[in-house]
């Protein structure tokens, strides 16, 4: 399932990327490199397009990364379409 | 195992390999004689942007922490252009990437042939001095993205940057096993429904 995750959403080093930085709880903050299609929005009001993953321990969401990294979500910063 | 130019086209054939666009002629012809294909790897090409990083910034990287978000401060890009190249000096360091998006995607069920690769440089542009990367050659299995190039220009003489130069090449192999993947909804497990997975 595809769905919009809540994000900072700056420049990336490319003019058809965007960086993203997520959230992760106690685990901080993590920032990916993700294509500029995926995204809307900018600054701290930015989502991201991710793919949504149900696990035993909870929700994760697969970021468009180039390596389709993953990171634990929150319900309430997913919104799905 | 290194794949050959005929299990290149072969592994493009069955999406094993994505590169998009394709390179090509697949083969030389009287038309189109620049082949990307060599016995064992594939030309890919530079897209039209170039970047820099200035110095001037009062910037410390800390590479704990997602240490790259620090260069979005300090960054310049251009377009480049046929009229309008990019002249990299001696002793400097620019990123670009490839035209090609590059896809090594992973089966699930280890159906398919999992597939790395390695960039590397040519050998005609490192006699002129320069380097199209310095570290982290290897394209992993299950990347999707366009191959991003640490330049660096180790000769006396500038060196010009067009669109479109065939600025690397790819060289793929073929994985041992199936890797398990953090994206897939499996994780933890060897495979779905929990049984082992077959080799590649």
């Amino acid at each position: 399932m595809t769905a919009w995750l809540k994000c900072a959403v700056r420049e990336g080093i490319f003019s058809r990327e965007s960086t993203v930085s997520i959230s992760r709880g106690p685990s901080g903050e993590a920032s990916f490199i993700v294509p500029r299609s995926e995204v809307k929005g900018i600054g701290s009001t930015g989502r991201v397009r991710v793919r949504l993953l149900d696990r035993r321990d909870g929700k994760w969401a697969v970021v468009p990364s180039e390596y389709r990294d993953v990171v634990p979500v929150q319900e309430e910063d997913v919104t799905v379409d | 195992m290194i794949l050959s130019n005929v299990k290149l086209h072969e592994a493009l054939d069955n999406g094993w390999l994505v590169l998009q666009p394709e390179p090509l002629p697949r083969l030389p012809t009287r038309d189109h004689p620049d082949c990307p294909y060599q016995t064992t790897a594939v030309d890919l090409h530079l897209a039209n942007e170039i970047v820099w990083l200035i110095d001037d910034k009062p910037i410390q990287i800390d590479l704990r922490t997602g240490g790259f978000t620090r260069l979005l401060d300090a960054r310049e890009h251009r377009q480049i252009t046929d009229d309008q190249p990019y002249p990299l000096k001696p002793r400097q360091f620019v990123l670009g990437q490839t035209i090609e998006r590059v896809a090594l995607p992973v089966s699930p069920d280890g159906s398919a042939p999992c597939l790395a690769a390695r960039v590397e440089g040519r050998s005609s542009f490192a006699r002129c001095g320069l380097l199209v990367h310095f570290t982290a050659p290897t394209i992993h299995a299950g990347f999707d993205g366009h191959i991003t190039l640490e330049m660096c220009n180790f000769g006396p003489y500038p060196v010009l940057l067009y669109p479109r130069l065939a600025i690397c090449q790819l060289i793929v192999e073929r994985v041992d096993g199936v890797p398990f993947r953090n994206d897939s909804e499996f994780q933890g497990q060897s495979a779905p429904g929990g049984g082992a997975k077959p080799h590649c």
